[in-house]
């Protein structure tokens, strides 16, 4: 860990054009990638700030031409057990060995999860007025619980509780089919 | 997909209801088994993690699809990337020639810079909510790697960034962790605040002062890991990694960093000192077999020890209240309340009017203090004086130690409760926790007197001093049962506790629920604490460790 905070692992000045490139480029597979690891907002939030730091004073050992956002991932998850090690007896959280295994399941997909999203799109808008507000309403800004959003909606909080697991649901079942209709065309 | 689809189904749900931070414990484990078995479960979690991620980035605010649109551009220069978001604001027609190339160019130029200062703006920001620590003194020090909010001509009371490595050449400085501990270093010195109560040392000497809500504080050094248990110690590491830790004053758990936290750490106590070199733990000069350290009493007196601990958890800003049932007794017929924040405003009188029928003093667990007996027959109790601080609605803790007379199980019997009889909005149940049927349980009231109960999961002893710690947290809505400082129950419930304003809400310790019956607490009771916080597993580990007469 002490050679992620040495000195010269501060990047010069004149590589910052290509990192806010790079990392701009690679910061919503971090985040999805992160969240997937810490499945809690807050807690990706905390951890995908404190990597973007890092990989800013690293970013001169990121050889051009290799995957930024690999080496991106590579940094954060060693991010996740750093900040899981202050939780180890949270029962909340996910253990080091689990962490490993799922952050190996998400690196081979991210093809799979690049189609995915372009299907989510068209899915979305097959949601009935009433179910966009919902998932509106969750969404909006920074992600919010069933239960915040019910206060906005003025609706109970077990019925929008239940609406948005559904419709999570129902949007991916709908991106199964979708790509499943596109992979035998 | 090979996945039978009720299978998938479940995995959708529990996985969603997971980021809703919903899901129940029974289900959390049955998804983390399937997760680390099934590679088919993890894809299907990964999926819809990724559709989570997703809506909130295709429906998210508009500075985030600001971002978002940086990303979409796949230029392969910053210059074409920055430009971008800018020209998308100007007016139709300013690209197709009618404006001067000079111009043009100029406003190119311009909105590159200004696309590079967004971003810069965007990481600093970013960088700026991570502050971990403040700098509150500093005497003589020179600045090898000064922090990064510093102006160069003034480091003073300058913030320290979460992992930001820092080094000074000479000097002595004081950081204050938002988790709560000080942090007193010596110079020469490299180090980094990692995080609200974890700190990274890895050259150079410091003291760190723990509060008791920072008990837990982590402290990393390249050949170990000091995880504190509410004291004050001193650490010392050379050039080549190698850590001395002297205990000013409770108790740390040494851990070598090569084994990690899981291993059995060696405790250290007041007054003793620990070199970890090679992988080699000597305590008092001699070495200890790696991971063979055995939890360690204080040096001294073990009550004195528990005095400053008690001491130290007194000042705690979020401590309600605080009754020892030691000093005052038996000269005095006054209960004291130590909780500063609250003070004498919770004190009670045992022959005042606050206290029904009067508790009688008995020996404690230590030679040098007592305890309050209380005989069920006789429906001996005690009622708080009527304090705001008291009616908790969300996060608390309510710790005690007692030696029932039997494991009761018969019906409930309340340790500590704020109530009254009749179930609605105004006279619900804010807390009541006790036993029932032979188990701990925890319990309160929402809406119009809706029960929440968790029980735990194991029986108490009977006729030994047990300590017993009860932590509702408010979000996500769980309570967790210690006993001994172990978890014992834990359950999550399914609203938090409402109402409690009528004029005859009232907290009592060893009484039952107020007017159901003879339900009242038999054998002895000490120290209760109520906090209007969560305490955390390691703080109340320690609270039973050196609250302990029998060594643990």
């Amino acid at each position: 860990m002490d050679d992620l905070r040495d000195q010269s692992d501060f990047a010069p000045r004149d590589s910052t054009e290509s990192f806010v490139s790079q990392f701009a480029r690679s910061e919503f597979e971090l985040r999805s990638y992160i969240l997937t690891l810490l499945p809690h907002w807050a807690d990706a939030d905390d951890v995908l700030q404190r990597t973007s730091i890092i990989l800013w004073r690293k970013f001169g050992e990121w050889q051009p031409g290799t995957n930024f956002t690999a080496w991106a991932c590579s940094i954060a998850r060693f991010e996740v057990k750093n900040f899981l090690r202050t939780k180890e007896r949270d029962r909340h959280y996910f253990t080091d060995e689990l962490v490993e295994s799922i952050g190996d399941t998400r690196a081979e997909m991210s093809v799979e999860l690049a189609d995915r999203r372009d299907a989510l799109r068209a899915c979305l808008q097959k949601l009935s007025p009433r179910d966009r507000e919902v998932i509106d309403a969750c969404y909006a800004h920074e992600p919010i619980l069933a239960k915040d959003a019910a206060v906005k909606l003025g609706r109970q909080v077990n019925t929008v509780y239940k609406a948005l697991i559904r419709i999570r649901r129902v949007l991916f079942e709908c991106i199964e089919r979708s790509l499943a209709a596109g992979g035998r065309s | 997909m090979s996945t039978p689809a009720a299978y998938q189904q479940q995995i959708v749900d529990w996985t969603s209801a997971l980021l809703e931070g919903s899901l129940l414990a029974a289900e959390r484990e049955k998804l983390t088994t399937a997760l680390s078995s099934d590679p088919s479960a993890r894809q299907i979690y990964v999926r819809m993690v990724d559709l989570h991620a997703s809506l909130a980035r295709l429906l998210g605010s508009p500075a985030r699809q600001s971002t978002d649109a940086l990303i979409e551009q796949s230029a392969s220069d910053a210059v074409t990337l920055s430009v971008a978001p800018a020209a998308a604001r100007m007016p139709r027609g300013f690209f197709t020639g009618e404006l001067p190339v000079g111009v043009l160019v100029a406003t190119v130029v311009l909105g590159a810079f200004w696309g590079l200062w967004q971003a810069f703006v965007l990481l600093r920001n970013r960088a700026d909510a991570q502050i971990a620590a403040n700098i509150t003194s500093q005497e003589n020090v020179t600045w090898s790697i000064p922090p990064v909010s510093a102006s160069d001509a003034d480091v003073h009371l300058a913030q320290c960034r979460a992992g930001e490595a820092l080094q000074i050449a000479a000097g002595k400085l004081e950081l204050q962790l938002t988790g709560g501990t000080r942090l007193v270093v010596d110079g020469p010195a490299k180090w980094s605040i990692d995080g609200a109560n974890v700190a990274t040392l890895t050259q150079g000497r410091l003291v760190a002062k723990v509060p008791p809500q920072a008990v837990g504080f982590t402290l990393n050094t390249p050949q170990a890991i000091i995880v504190d248990l509410s004291t004050e110690f001193a650490v010392q590491v050379d050039a080549s990694g190698a850590t001395n830790v002297d205990v000013l004053d409770g108790a740390v758990d040494l851990h070598q960093a090569a084994a990690g936290t899981n291993a059995v750490p060696q405790r250290l106590a007041v007054g003793q000192r620990a070199r970890v070199e090679h992988g080699i733990v000597s305590v008092d000069g001699k070495p200890t077999l790696p991971g063979a350290g055995e939890p360690v009493r204080a040096a001294g007196s073990s009550f004195k020890q528990w005095k400053r601990h008690r001491k130290q958890l007194a000042r705690d800003p979020q401590l309600v209240a605080l009754y020892l049932f030691d000093e005052e007794l038996p000269n005095s017929r006054r209960l004291a309340n130590r909780a500063s924040a609250t003070g004498d405003a919770l004190s009670l009188n045992l022959d005042g009017a606050d206290v029904i029928t009067t508790p009688t003093i008995a020996a404690g667990r230590w030679p040098e203090k007592s305890a309050l007996r209380f005989d069920g027959e006789k429906q001996q109790r005690l009622i708080l004086p009527s304090h705001a601080s008291l009616a908790i609605n969300g996060d608390l803790t309510i710790m005690w130690w007692m030696n029932a007379a039997s494991r009761q199980v018969g019906p409930r019997t309340s340790i500590v409760s704020r109530g009254a009889k009749g179930e609605s909005q105004s006279v619900n149940y804010l807390y009541s926790l006790g036993m029932e049927e032979g188990r701990l349980r925890a319990f309160h009231e929402s809406g119009r007197g809706v029960d929440h109960t968790v029980l735990g999961s194991g029986t108490y002893l009977a006729g030994q001093w047990v300590c017993v710690a009860m932590v509702r947290e408010s979000r996500p809505k769980r309570y967790t049962i210690f006993e001994n400082g172990r978890v014992v129950g834990s359950g999550e419930y399914q609203a938090n506790a409402t109402g409690g304003t009528d004029r005859r809400v009232r907290t009592g310790i060893g009484v039952a629920e107020w007017g159901m019956g003879a339900e009242y607490f038999t054998g002895l009771l000490d120290e209760v604490a109520i906090f209007s916080r969560t305490l955390t597993e390691p703080e109340i580990k320690t609270y039973y460790e050196l609250g302990c007469a029998e060594q643990p």
